[in-house]
Order: structure tokens, then C-alpha cells, then sequence
């Protein structure tokens, strides 16, 4: 087993002033456990024969002392099945840890490897109790690519409520490590570096309806392409959420521009969620993605990503979930074929998960 | 399995079965509850926006200084049930939902969760800043009652 923690994070401990009679030391963590089969092809790491080894667990550190300081560490084990992009990823890993500096209650500073503020669902997207289906839309999140689930620096927080309003504002600069794809079935890995962005959301009074935007750029440093993304990239994703006793609804629209100029990856997806009881949840998403490529003195090519899913959950507790889904996807990301889109027409398969999630 | 079969069985399973299933939850009855604090807390009166800042974590010291430290009592518990009801106007699952997004996101840890109302108790009577809540009946000597207003 190999056990991959970044050195340059244990500065935090240092930092940490002796703990007072007022240390708080508290410990949680999730498993995320699925097995999943298509009914032809890989894809993203769910082969035609099934796999189980599909998995995330985290175990989380927590230690607040006194009302400001608090350290947070998360370690995790993820494992994706067949998926090329688990090369990349070591059996135990730092998820994220930081030193957190709370000004007060509407005001909060982070350093270290902080989650990302990203959308509804990046500083979330392994826990299973809280999500719809096994994993968060693959066509605006990626599977560990082209963003990450944390940023390697600094992460400020404010918050304001005018009224029955909130506003809430983080503000990230700082770097990370993801993969980048040529192909469906190859991934190269690339350091972003110089990151700046924010991440805004607005919730109406009543904490039914919010509505965020987030907007970064980036530099990798190390693109798959001399020309493709070498210089930087701009996200931008909006999103909106809204929540009623048995109904829930999420749709965000994510828009990534690139280099050479013209290039760009467009999706979007949509939620809408039913709880008929206590125990019982039905998910329903629609998802589609379009990758746009300019080759410079060659071509332009662009290539269609759908994903349609159907869930039922069942929680026997709320931190204990039972999950089936069943969906049905057509586009570019089959591995073992990885289908170029600038010949191929996409390819179409059926794929379903059955997991179970837990979290304490 | 044709494109549009799968998409018919989808709106068949919501019109027929979800959402009708949905309509006819029963309302749920609520048993009442008493906000219970230290007995040094100089306070009488509390709102209910103040009480779901206070279970949220969104408002971190009392209007005399002292650090506020909430204490849930279990998921389970229908005392529970009728707080969260009665202040946050959502479900314990949806509030269990917010706290372990907030967890998870590295954005804060939920109040201590207690099993029993005397572990409530003992706990507020031992800490000048702690809140609790407690059953509308029974012993509560030891702690104050906050008289909830709108």
C-alpha cells in the first residue's frame, strides 16, 4: 500500500499554537461502496463484467481550539475500477488539511490544501449519503480531471445576510494537481498553477432557492499538448439549487475555454429529486456536454457527451443510503474503444451502480 | 432498451407512483419542547431566528459574550423531529443533509449530539454557554427554561 502525503502540509501543524483547555478534537468519515456494470464497454471505469472496486472512504481529524483556530485533515482511499485515471491516484492519500482562522461567524480564513469552492457539489463529491447517485454529474465535475477537489494555498470566506438574505463569497487563489485527457483511454498529468477565482452564492429568504457563480483561471504547466491550454484556461459555472419538503432541484452550467483560440467544453445538467417518505428517494438527471477542438491548420471537431439516470434510494438512517441507479449515456468516454471525435460517430451503452454509503 | 420506453417507464413512475405517494404523507403531529440554558444566562426571552442561527452555528456568542455551544439531541428523537420542525421549518434529514455537507466541505462540525435529555441537561448545567432543548414535560431542575417568541 502506497501512502502519499505532501510534506509541505505538515507546515500547518507547526503553526498551530499550543493547544489550550479549550482544544476540541472530533473524528468523522464516509464510505461510498458501489458496484457497477455496463452492458458493453468500459466506462469511466465500469466495465462489461461488473467491478466492485469502486469505493471512496474518508477519515476526518478535527481540531478546533478555542472560537478562532481550528486544523482540519482528511484522508482518503479512493479506488475507480477499471478507469485509466486511477494510475494517478495512490491507495491512501491527504484529501485536504488546512489551518482555519474564524475572524468571527460571517468571516474565515484557510490555508493549506483547501477544498475548492466549486459549484454545488466539488467540496462534496465523494460523500455518498449526501448525493444523488454514486457520483456527481461526470460532464460538469470530471472524474479527478480538469479541476480538483481542492486548492493548494488560500481560501477567504465572508458572509452577509441583509434581511431574510444570505450572501455568501470565497475567494481562492493557489494551485493543483489533476489529469487531462488526449483520449478516453490515455491521461496526462498536469500542475495548475496561479489560480484565481471565487466562488458566489445568493439564497433567497426561506433557504428554499440559491443561485451561485463560480469563475477561475488557470496555468498548467504541464498541458498533454504544446498548444492546447498552454497558456491558461477559464472556467465558469452557474448554478442554482432549490429544496422543498419532498422536492429538490439542481441544474448547473459549466463553460471551460481554452487554447488555441475557439475551444471550449460546454455542459450542463439537471436534477430533480422526489422523497416519497423518509426512506425513499427518487433522482432523476439529464446531462449533456459538448467538447469543441480547434487544431490549428487542421480542423475543428467537436463531439457530444449525454448521460440520462434514473435512481432509487433508500436510507435506512439519513448517514446510511442504499442507491440504485440506471443510466444511459451516449458520447466519447468509452475506454476500451476511446472513440476520436473528429471520425467517429459517439458511442451509446447502458450502464447501472448499486452502492451502498455511509458516514459518521 | 429503446431511447424513448426508458424516458415513457421515467414520467410513468413519477405521475402514477411519486408523486400521488407524496401528496398523501400524512401531516406529522409535534410534541412540544423547552429551550433549556445555564442558569447564569442572564437572558429570559429567545427568537426562533435566533435559535437557528444559534443549531446552525451562525451565531457564535450570546449578547453577553459568552461562546454559545449547542447540543442536539439524536436524529431520532421525536423532541428533535418537533425543534427542527418548529425552528428550521425542515426535516431532520435535510438539516442531518446541511451538517454533513458542511462537514464534509471542511466548513464546520454539527453541535454535539446527545441520546438522552439528562445527558442534555448535565451537559448545560455544566457549561455557562451551552443551549439545549428538552421534552415540553419533565424534570428540568438545574438548567433555565428560554421562553421561545416569534
Amino acid at each position: 500500500m502506497k501512502l502519499k502525503i505532501n510534506l509541505p502540509y505538515a507546515f500547518v501543524f507547526l503553526l498551530s499554537p499550543c493547544f489550550s483547555q479549550d482544544t476540541k478534537f472530533s473524528v468523522h468519515g464516509y464510505l461510498n461502496q458501489a458496484y457497477g456494470q455496463s452492458d458493453r464497454y468500459q466506462y469511466y471505469g465500469i466495465p462489461e463484467e461488473g467491478t466492485i472496486d469502486l469505493r471512496n472512504i474518508a477519515l476526518q481529524f478535527n481540531l478546533k481550539y478555542g472560537l478562532k483556530n481550528s486544523l482540519v485533515i482528511q484522508m482518503n482511499s479512493r479506488r475507480v475500477g477499471e478507469s485509466p485515471v486511477g494510475e494517478f491516484i495512490d491507495d491512501v492519500e491527504l484529501d485536504w488539511g488546512f489551518y482555519q482562522y474564524e475572524h468571527d461567524e460571517t468571516l474565515s480564513l484557510k490555508v493549506g490544501k483547501v477544498p475548492l469552492p466549486l459549484g454545488i457539489y466539488n467540496e462534496i463529491r465523494d460523500v455518498g449519503t449526501v448525493l444523488p447517485f454514486y457520483r456527481i454529474p461526470t460532464n460538469v465535475y470530471g472524474e479527478g480531471t480538469w479541476t480538483s477537489e481542492t486548492v493548494d494555498g488560500v481560501v477567504v470566506s465572508k458572509s452577509w445576510m441583509p434581511g431574510e438574505w444570505m450572501l455568501d463569497l470565497d475567494l481562492f487563489y493557489g494551485g493543483w494537481d489533476s489529469v487531462t485527457s488526449q483520449s478516453a483511454d490515455s491521461y496526462t498529468p498536469v500542475r495548475n498553477e496561479d489560480a484565481t477565482g471565487f466562488q458566489f452564492w445568493v439564497t433567497l429568504p426561506g433557504e428554499r432557492w440559491r443561485f451561485g457563480v463560480h469563475s477561475h483561471r488557470r496555468r498548467p504547466t504541464e498541458a498533454f499538448d504544446e498548444t492546447i491550454g498552454r497558456d491558461h484556461q477559464d472556467i465558469s459555472i452557474g448554478s442554482v439549487e432549490g429544496e422543498y419538503e419532498h422536492f429538490l432541484f439542481r441544474g448547473e452550467y459549466v463553460r471551460a475555454t481554452f487554447e488555441p483560440e475557439g475551444s471550449s467544453w460546454k455542459a450542463w445538467y439537471l436534477h430533480l429529486g422526489t422523497s416519497f417518505s423518509e426512506k425513499w428517494a427518487l433522482n432523476f438527471m439529464r446531462s449533456r456536454g459538448r467538447i469543441t477542438l480547434v487544431v490549428p491548420f487542421f480542423a475543428t471537431g467537436s463531439g457530444d457527451y449525454d448521460d440520462d439516470a434514473l435512481g432509487l434510494n433508500y436510507s435506512f438512517t439519513p448517514r446510511q443510503v442504499l442507491k440504485f441507479e440506471y443510466h444511459r449515456t451516449e458520447g466519447y468516454s468509452v475506454e476500451d474503444l476511446s472513440p476520436d471525435f473528429f471520425f467517429e460517430p459517439p458511442v451509446r451503452l447502458d450502464y447501472f451502480l448499486i452502492s451502498f454509503s455511509a458516514s459518521f | 432498451m429503446p431511447g424513448k420506453p426508458f424516458w415513457a417507464h421515467i414520467l410513468f413512475v413519477c405521475f402514477l407512483v411519486v408523486i400521488p405517494t407524496t401528496l398523501l404523507t400524512p401531516a406529522q403531529t409535534e410534541p412540544g419542547y423547552r429551550i433549556v440554558v445555564h442558569p447564569d444566562n442572564p437572558g429570559a426571552t429567545i427568537t426562533k431566528k435566533e435559535l437557528k442561527n444559534i443549531f446552525l452555528k451562525r451565531m457564535a456568542k450570546w449578547p453577553h459574550g459568552e461562546p454559545i455551544i449547542p447540543v442536539d439531541l439524536s436524529l431520532d428523537s421525536s423532541v428533535r423531529k418537533a425543534f427542527t420542525r418548529d425552528i428550521h421549518k425542515r426535516s431532520t434529514t435535510s438539516i442531518n443533509a446541511y451538517w454533513q455537507k458542511r462537514l464534509f466541505s471542511g466548513k464546520g462540525v454539527p453541535p454535539s449530539t446527545f441520546r438522552e435529555e439528562t445527558a442534555v441537561l448535565d451537559y448545560v448545567k455544566n457549561n455557562p454557554g451551552a443551549i439545549g432543548y428538552i421534552s415540553g414535560a419533565g424534570d428540568a431542575e438545574g438548567v433555565k427554561i428560554l421562553k421561545v417568541i416569534p
